[in-house]
């Protein structure tokens, strides 16, 4: 793409919005130059407002519906769309409309949980690889071998297996224990890339703690790959949930979630085709609101990165 | 070379015994006496319970037990046998042809459509059909491997009725639908990965040296062009057989294809553990050798690369 060349003088300091009295020019207008290529994105604009709708979603479904999911009679079992039931009714009678807006907050709570775990390990393991290197690294490295070994989803059927009553939690603990590996290689070799640069020789020298040179420079310099990871991973997170629900070793009833619904709608699919559509819907434009997302900060940050 | 190959073999060992122990121990845990599931409802007298106790190993210390299974496998390829007295490697043996043949027919397909997908956006580049693989490839790659499962599956099985929706009655032509469920994330990854490595081998001297020489353009392009830009594809391709061993799990569950995947997931649900252990060390062990084959295949596409 053409935009990828423009020259780095613009990046100059001529939009001063710095983000703390003391943040340097350069993280500055690194970041100011990645908003300003963030917000001409197409791709950003439309995950931007997917996921704005989807997070309303999972706080407030109650702005979305009327109706209560779990509210479900017989005598209206599966009914076909409507007027009155937008998506119809399930098998039990419940409002299929208001099953699948509920059913966001459980995916949207993996999907942060599991991120946000992801990223405090892969942060402190990363660094800690990346920095002292020798035994610790050799360690971290080894263990992350080990577990780009098993098959991810396979992995993970075998472990929920084992945990008889599986919520948010259990089902976001399993998918730590094989999340974190990717991003703490990631994370440590952004960290190799940084670690030897002359202003880390410099600041060592002048006697500043391994701390100190871990806070002030290497964290604030080799963080952006991990970012958009980050928003990445959280669309990979709520598919992998949704099908290992589907697979019936995720959330269990009375959870309200999509991988649930797909799996009871899968007996019907021929005759009640609906019961699938809905819910796949919602799991597809999650996933790809994150993803897409990740990919445009990854792409306003690393401007080379957009060749692929 | 040889010595080469022995050094890559033997830093596998701890991984490959790692990672089966860990699935051995999971599945050791699986609630419930697998004797007792056995007998069912009719009592079992001491004497038989202690007999098969015996023949299953049962007693023996975790790690004793873990390593005659791991010795049976290696020395005679035994991979256990059922509760029900039925050698797991037979099932093994009825199953993989189906799983080998979904693997056959996603790598085709990602080959094939990938490859040319991305060698066209690369000549055309900034033109339509550029735009169109661009577009459709970030959609693509943002979509969970489920998602596009169901959708091929409510699209082009149920609604058009173009191809079967389940099961293996109708041959190779039951397996294009698992195929492109299986290929699509993977063959938009290698056109994207494809168009931005082409890109730039066609700017490169070489390239300008053919082309000024008089060589055909399809010649420049497939010769110099593509033969350089292929090292990274075939890296992607090696890594991403990881994935379809999880794809396949889900995407044969969807379509009902009675493949290694597939059984997986019946024998966990079954809390058949011998299976499950003994499909998931076949995993591992194809997936080490894959990883091995795809790193000797760098020498052959590029002689910079020598293994000494």
């Amino acid at each position: 793409m053409t935009e990828t060349n423009r020259p780095d003088i613009q990046t100059a300091p001529q939009e001063p919005e710095a983000s703390g009295p003391e943040a340097s020019q350069a993280e500055a207008s690194l970041w100011a130059d990645a908003w300003r290529s963030l917000r001409t994105n197409p791709w950003f604009i439309i995950s931007a407002v997917l996921l704005l709708i989807l997070i309303t979603m999972a706080l407030f479904p109650q702005l979305f519906t009327n109706e209560n999911p779990r509210e479900c009679y017989l005598s209206r079992s599966r009914l076909e769309p409507s007027a009155e039931h937008w998506f119809g009714t399930d098998i039990q009678g419940c409002d299929y409309y208001a099953r699948v807006i509920y059913g966001a907050r459980n995916s949207v709570a993996i999907g942060v949980v599991v991120s946000i775990g992801v990223f405090i390990i892969s942060l402190v393991l990363g660094l800690l690889a990346g920095y002292f290197r020798g035994w610790i690294d050799a360690v971290i490295s080894r263990i992350t071998d080990l577990i780009f070994a098993l098959p991810f989803i396979l992995g993970a059927l075998v472990f929920l297996n084992v945990i008889e009553s599986r919520g948010v939690t259990e089902v976001a603990g399993v998918l730590i224990v094989f999340m974190w590996p990717t991003m703490t290689r990631l994370m440590r070799g952004s960290v190799l890339s940084v670690v030897n640069v002359e202003y880390v020789t410099a600041a060592r020298a002048l006697g500043a703690g391994h701390l100190t040179i871990m806070r002030r420079h290497i964290l604030p310099n080799s963080l952006g790959p991990v970012m958009a990871y980050t928003a990445i991973l959280t669309g990979i997170v709520i598919g992998a949930e949704a099908t290992l629900t589907y697979l019936g070793v995720g959330l269990q009833l009375p959870a309200i979630s999509w991988g649930l619904q797909l799996s009871d709608a899968q007996r019907y699919i021929t005759q009640l085709p609906h019961l699938t559509v809905f819910p796949l819907i919602a799991v597809g434009l999650t996933v790809f609101a994150f993803m897409s997302l990740g990919d445009a900060i990854r792409d306003a940050i690393d401007p080379k990165s957009k060749k692929r | 070379m040889t010595g080469y190959i022995i050094r890559r073999l033997l830093q596998f060992i701890p991984v490959v015994i790692a990672a089966t122990l860990i699935v051995y121990g999971l599945v050791f845990l699986m609630p419930g006496d697998p004797i007792r599931a056995l007998a069912g409802d009719r009592p079992m007298s001491d004497a038989v319970r202690e007999t098969l106790r015996e023949q299953y190993n049962l007693d023996d210390p975790f790690l004793l037990q873990y390593g005659k299974y791991i010795w049976g496998v290696f020395t005679a390829g035994d991979f256990g046998t059922t509760f029900q007295g039925r050698p797991v490697s037979d099932i093994i043996q009825q199953r993989l042809p189906v799983t080998l043949t979904l693997a056959a027919v996603t790598f085709v397909i990602q080959g094939i459509i990938g490859i040319a997908a991305g060698v066209l956006s690369a000549i055309f580049r900034d033109r339509f059909i550029d735009r169109l693989v661009q577009v459709s490839t970030v959609v693509v790659v943002a979509l969970p491997v489920l998602a596009i499962a169901f959708v091929l599956q409510l699209i082009f099985g149920l609604n058009l009725g173009w191809f079967p929706i389940a099961g293996t009655r109708e041959g190779l032509y039951s397996y294009i639908l698992p195929g492109f469920a299986m290929a699509a994330v993977s063959t938009a990854m290698i056109a994207r990965l494809l168009r931005g490595e082409l890109i730039e081998a066609l700017q490169s001297d070489y390239v300008r040296t053919a082309t000024a020489k008089g060589m055909r353009r399809s010649r420049v392009i497939t010769r110099h062009g593509l033969r350089n830009s292929m090292i990274p594809i075939v890296t992607f391709m090696g890594a991403d057989l990881a994935s379809m061993i999880g794809g396949s799990i889900v995407v044969e569950s969807i379509f009902n294809l009675p493949g290694l995947g597939e059984q997986v997931y019946r024998s966990i649900q079954a809390q058949e553990g011998t299976v499950v252990v003994g499909i998931v060390t076949l995993f591992v062990l194809a997936f080490v050798v894959i990883n091995l084959i795809v790193d000797l295949l760098y020498a052959v596409l590029d002689p910079r690369i020598r293994y000494d």
